[in-house]
């Protein structure tokens, strides 16, 4: 059944992946991007990590699609270069370097030891990261919160108009 | 049963951070003061702001003696802490003087001005209180990214805007290189806390070294130290002229209070490799800065590499890691921040008078014109040249004594190289203003305060140069302190 589950994710996002490759509009691109995320935060839930799933929607598929979304509606497309197929000597270029950088991650995927800590506590691993964060590393967090503040009135200070 | 069992948190003390918190409530309260008036009365914001900033450091100055950690051990009050944060807040009040009437002057008056120069207030002071490497990575980005805000303030202006895109890039990279080597100093120690780092004691110390040098990295792009610089001529040229003194004088305080932290903590072990990338570096800095800022026709940009030149002095003392290089750096920085940001502020207010460009020629004869403002620049120019009764000779003179005291005499005689070739620009100045003959231009007259603010600035240089003792006793003790932990 784990199997299933896991082939049937991989599958997914193979096939989304080549689409974001292939496809010609880019608002289809988009969706195929978006159908990536989906299918990776599908894999780290099957892995038992719903943290990282979690943040994977909350940031990429909800903040950064958003964002493209936004750079795709500004941009004016019919001044755009239009797809012109494969690039053929460029892509025979790249071979080398994916068979380089496959190489010592094949090796380490093989050859590795896959340690399992026993200092990670395992009750659940957004539990145990709320826990710190607004315990041990409750004042950064507070911190944090004036720079996302900065930014924001950086942001509309410098983007609105002048009067 | 207690309080603290039901929550299972620490209750923390907040005695020890009471002047973080009423910064952040001054900036609370003058982003309200923002979003209730439409059209916000300048003086009405600039009150609320020393009034905060005044209440913060009569705090600080009623509670020196205040020690202690709160947030598990995240934040730490020391006199250190409470040194820079004194210096900061006093700079940050006296800089309030100069704003309004320059940026009335170059049209760029906005009401997030004061909330943002709180936040960064707020952010260094955070800063030059913790040991913690998660804590002085959130507060350097708290303090940049102010510092990016308020360098593009001057929207009209294409310099402001490149030197505010240039310094985002350079910045963003020096938090990405900081936070590797934080991640490195935690797989070798397994804790954030850099006492804890720097006493562990493991066998191999590679990722030590390596964590370290990505750590000390990321702040020397943060400096501005010089193979890293590439970003501060253009973002201090680029700045509405008071941004710039304050990013030279509070910024520096607070981007060198992590490096002045690590400084007692380093080891038997690692001493060498310390003397010899920290010595380099500083040497590179004043070098460079010097020699460069020999050539520039702009003034402010003369005194952006000026500034750089510094960092490199005060590097040079960090380099001895030792109590007595401790004390010469801490009264060097603190002492450039007064001098540095009065250099800044002179040009902030010349810049009112109509046709000037911070140009050489525009200096030629001013003491004619407006003998004041010749005076006050020409102790600034003189003290950071290093002149015997300013307290710039007395710095570069502990630099160099510490430098003896640990056998670098490499560095100390490469300084008196560095410290010669200044001589040349700063000097040039003064002659241009004192015995060129030039017609009487129309100069712009500084209002009350800024006259007060910088008579007090130009006799506390000359006070600290001729009666050290003044600062020497906090100084001293805060440096053992370190030490002793």
């Amino acid at each position: 059944m784990e199997w299933l589950i896991f082939g049937f994710l991989s599958l997914w996002l193979l096939v989304s992946v080549f689409g974001t490759l292939f496809l010609k509009n880019p608002v289809h691109v988009i969706l195929a991007f978006l159908s990536v995320i989906l299918a990776i935060a599908g894999i780290f839930l099957h892995l038992g990590a719903e943290l990282l799933a979690g943040l994977q929607l909350i940031i990429y598929a909800v903040a950064i699609i958003v964002f493209y979304v936004l750079v795709i509606t500004t941009i004016p497309w019919e001044k755009v270069k239009k797809f012109e197929g494969i690039y053929k000597r460029e892509a025979l270029l790249a071979v080398p370097f994916l068979l380089i950088s496959f190489l010592p991650i094949a090796y380490m995927v093989l050859e590795g030891k896959f340690a399992v800590s026993e200092r990670v506590i395992t009750e659940g691993n957004i539990r145990s990261v709320g826990k710190t964060l607004f315990t041990n590393y409750l004042f950064p967090f507070e911190v944090a919160s004036v720079i996302l503040l900065t930014a924001m009135i950086g942001a509309i200070l410098l983007g609105r108009k002048e009067e | 049963m207690e309080l603290k069992d039901l929550i299972q948190i620490e209750i923390p003390k907040l005695a020890l951070f009471v002047p973080e918190l009423i910064v952040l409530i001054t900036g609370f309260v003058l982003f309200s003061l923002d979003l209730i008036y439409k059209r916000l009365s300048h003086t009405l914001a600039i009150s609320v702001s020393v009034i905060g900033y005044t209440l913060a450091l009569l705090y600080l100055v009623f509670n020196f003696d205040l020690r202690g950690e709160t947030f598990y051990g995240l934040y730490v009050r020391d006199s250190f802490s409470s040194l820079l944060q004194v210096f900061m807040i006093l700079l940050t009040i006296i800089l309030l003087a100069f704003t309004l009437q320059y940026q009335r002057f170059k049209r760029s008056l906005y009401g997030e001005f004061y909330y943002l120069l709180s936040f960064s207030l707020l952010g260094g002071m955070v800063l030059a209180s913790s040991y913690n490497l998660l804590l002085i990575y959130i507060a350097l980005e708290a303090v940049s990214v102010s510092f990016y805000i308020l360098t593009a303030l001057q929207r009209g202006d294409f310099t402001s805007k490149e030197g505010a895109f240039k310094y985002l890039i350079l910045g963003g990279l020096a938090i990405a290189l900081a936070s590797y080597g934080a991640v490195f100093l935690y797989i070798y120690a397994g804790s954030f806390d850099l006492r804890h780092v720097l006493h562990f004691n493991a066998p191999d110390k590679s990722f030590l070294i390596l964590g370290l040098v990505f750590f000390l990295f990321g702040l020397a792009i943060k400096i501005g130290v010089v193979p890293f610089h590439f970003w501060l001529p253009d973002a201090y040229q680029g700045a509405p002229t008071p941004i710039t003194a304050y990013m030279s004088s509070v910024g520096k305080i607070a981007f060198f209070a992590p490096v002045l932290r690590v400084m007692p903590l380093v080891q038997e072990s690692f001493h060498n490799t310390w003397v010899l990338v920290v010595g380099t570096l500083a040497v590179i800095t004043f070098l460079y800065g010097n020699f460069v800022a020999l050539v520039q026709k702009d003034v402010k940009r003369m005194l952006a590499y000026s500034s750089i030149a510094h960092s490199g002095y005060i590097l040079a003392g960090v380099s001895v890691a030792n109590a007595i290089g401790l004390k010469a750096v801490i009264y060097f920085l603190l002492a450039y921040s007064i001098m540095g940001m009065l250099g800044f502020l002179v040009l902030a207010v010349l810049e009112r008078s109509g046709n000037w460009e911070n140009k050489l020629e525009d200096f030629d004869g001013l003491k004619h014109s407006q003998g004041f403002m010749a005076w006050v620049f020409a102790i600034a120019l003189l003290s950071l040249l290093g002149i015997p009764p300013t307290v710039g000779f007395l710095i570069k003179a502990l630099i160099f004594m510490s430098l003896a005291y640990g056998k670098l005499w490499w560095v100390g005689i490469l300084m008196i190289v560095g410290v010669g070739v200044s001589t040349g620009y700063y000097l040039r100045l003064v002659v241009l203003m004192f015995m060129k003959e030039r017609e009487r231009r129309a100069i712009a007259n500084p209002t009350g305060f800024e006259r007060a603010s910088m008579v007090l600035m130009a006799v506390s240089l000359l006070i600290l140069g001729i009666l050290p003792m003044l600062l020497w006793n906090y100084i001293s003790p805060t440096s053992e302190m370190l030490f002793r932990r």
